[in-house]
């Protein structure tokens, strides 16, 4: 056993030596910690320090406590209520778990319906010299337009090469009042103008064709002037769409679909989330 | 409640020597206390208040938050009475304190606050016995003070079970329980919480020693 006396106390563990003093040495390291105690002076100061600093905390003076802890027959009445709930608690901490699931599955589903609807919104606003996509909205235009102008659409229709705003209604909120549609069939140069995946969105409101179909246009079954702007009515748009909307039909019913599928996971889970809080705040009064 | 009460018998059967006279009356009132009886309750709470108000001043450095502790302790011990399953009933109604100090000491750590107020007015003055001098109440008060400081000061793992360790005789298996840590994270905690308390009383160890 080497001598600590000739190393200086930095160089010593005292960890080891709190470890002692805890009892939670083996014996080899009970061994060492013995030595520093025996040979370094400092070593030893600090032993004795842990031995009177534990005997003083035991020790430490407490103020006397600020007032008395009995319970009233109130608090035990509250107590014994909020007891009897407490067979609640697994339940409301499933829904709890089930709740927050549903909330946050709504949550993404949304975005992810946003994200798409952006991304719609950005195809329809290409450059108007595609003429792929002019091509197949120019197909997809007259039937949907037809819905609005029925019985008076009998020649195909031409796209307006010119691609210039005709009409002033706009078809901000689409064939199914989604989002999907272009904000404004203004600034895509009308359904003809739009990717081939809105074109049939832009092409709801008869009168953005205007310029590009020939034949006559008259007042519509419903009583409007296909030629003169006319309200964006979803309903009709909707019902134009899903009859006679060709290929594409199906898109704005799936993301209706999975919209109010969003929605409702988001609003139940919520409410999952909610039901414990209110129910311990019943409990509470 | 029907299992509490079979365990609390046996409880009671093994109480055989004068010094167990305590825990055979606790047992006694917590078991009136689960036939409904409050008074039967707030009897045990009078006989174990001090206590646990000395405990958890240790550990949350605030007399008022340390009084709001204990009477959530209490609360707590009136509605998990039907879960008490023997055994001492000080160390129980010690681990219920413990862990509302743990769940205050949680968020005040978010919300950190000024350790030992009174400590910082002068005029309060522990209470101490009539015969001792006054120099060692002094020196006494002294100590106090200057050790509650460095025990705020230590991180509050630290500090707990260095209290529960060294104030509440816990061994470091039963911290560890009660912590929900391992036993070496409890040795751990007790000899760096050591050496640091030391270092931190450094410039008054003259206190301390003699």
């Amino acid at each position: 056993m080497h001598s600590n006396s000739t190393t200086p106390h930095a160089a010593h563990d005292e960890l080891l030596l709190a470890r002692l003093y805890g009892g939670d040495v083996d014996e080899r390291d009970r061994a060492r910690a013995l030595d520093l105690v025996a040979t370094c002076e400092e070593c030893a100061g600090l032993f004795a320090d842990l031995g009177a600093i534990a005997t003083a905390t035991a020790a430490m003076a407490v103020p006397p406590r600020p007032r008395g802890f009995t319970l009233s027959e109130a608090d035990a009445a509250r107590l014994r209520r909020r007891s009897d709930g407490g067979s609640l608690h697994g339940l409301f901490g499933w829904r709890r778990a089930l709740g927050g699931s549903m909330a946050a599955i709504g949550l993404a589903g949304m975005v992810a319906l946003g994200a798409v609807s952006a991304l719609g919104t950005g195809s329809a606003m290409a450059p108007q010299s595609d003429r792929g996509a002019l091509t197949v909205a120019a197909q997809a235009a007259p039937t949907a337009a037809s819905a609005y102008l029925p019985g008076t659409l009998t020649a195909a229709p031409e796209v307006n090469g010119g691609g210039t705003k005709q009409g002033g209604a706009t078809a901000a909120t689409g064939p199914s009042g989604s989002p999907l549609a272009p904000p404004d069939s203004t600034t895509a140069p009308v359904a003809s103008q739009a990717a081939g995946s809105s074109a049939a969105s832009s092409a709801t409101d008869g009168t953005a064709l205007d310029g590009s179909l020939n034949g006559p246009t008259g007042p519509t079954a419903d009583g409007h002037d296909a030629g003169s702007p006319a309200p964006a009515s979803s309903d009709d748009s909707f019902s134009s769409k899903s009859t006679g909307g060709g290929s594409n039909s199906g898109g704005p019913d799936a993301w209706t679909i999975a919209l109010a599928g969003s929605l409702g996971l988001l609003a139940l889970g919520l409410l999952l989330l909610a039901a414990p809080r209110l129910a311990a705040r019943r409990a509470r009064r | 409640m029907a299992d509490g009460r079979v365990v609390i018998e046996a409880q009671r059967a093994e109480i055989r020597h004068p010094d167990d006279a305590g825990q055979g009356i606790d047992l006694a009132m917590i078991e009136q206390a689960l036939r409904g009886e409050l008074d039967a309750f707030n009897q045990l709470v009078v006989r174990h208040q001090d206590h646990l108000f000395a405990l958890v001043y240790r550990l949350v450095p605030d007399r008022d938050q340390a009084a709001d502790v204990v009477q959530e302790a209490f609360f707590s011990a009136y509605r998990n009475l039907g879960a008490f399953r023997g055994g001492s009933v000080k160390s129980w109604l010690g681990r219920i304190a413990v862990n509302e100090a743990m769940d205050l000491q949680r968020s005040r750590r978010r919300r950190p606050s000024q350790p030992y107020p009174e400590l910082e007015d002068e005029s309060w003055q522990p209470p101490a016995e009539q015969t001792v001098e006054p120099e060692s109440r002094t020196l006494a008060a002294e100590r106090s003070r200057a050790l509650a400081g460095a025990l705020a000061a230590l991180p509050f793992d630290q500090r707990n079970c260095i209290v529960l360790f060294d104030v509440e005789g816990y061994d470091y298996g039963e911290i560890a329980r009660i912590m929900g840590v391992s036993v070496g994270t409890v040795k751990s905690r007790i000899h760096r919480g050591r050496v640091a308390l030391r270092a931190s009383l450094e410039p008054v160890r003259e206190l301390f020693r003699g």
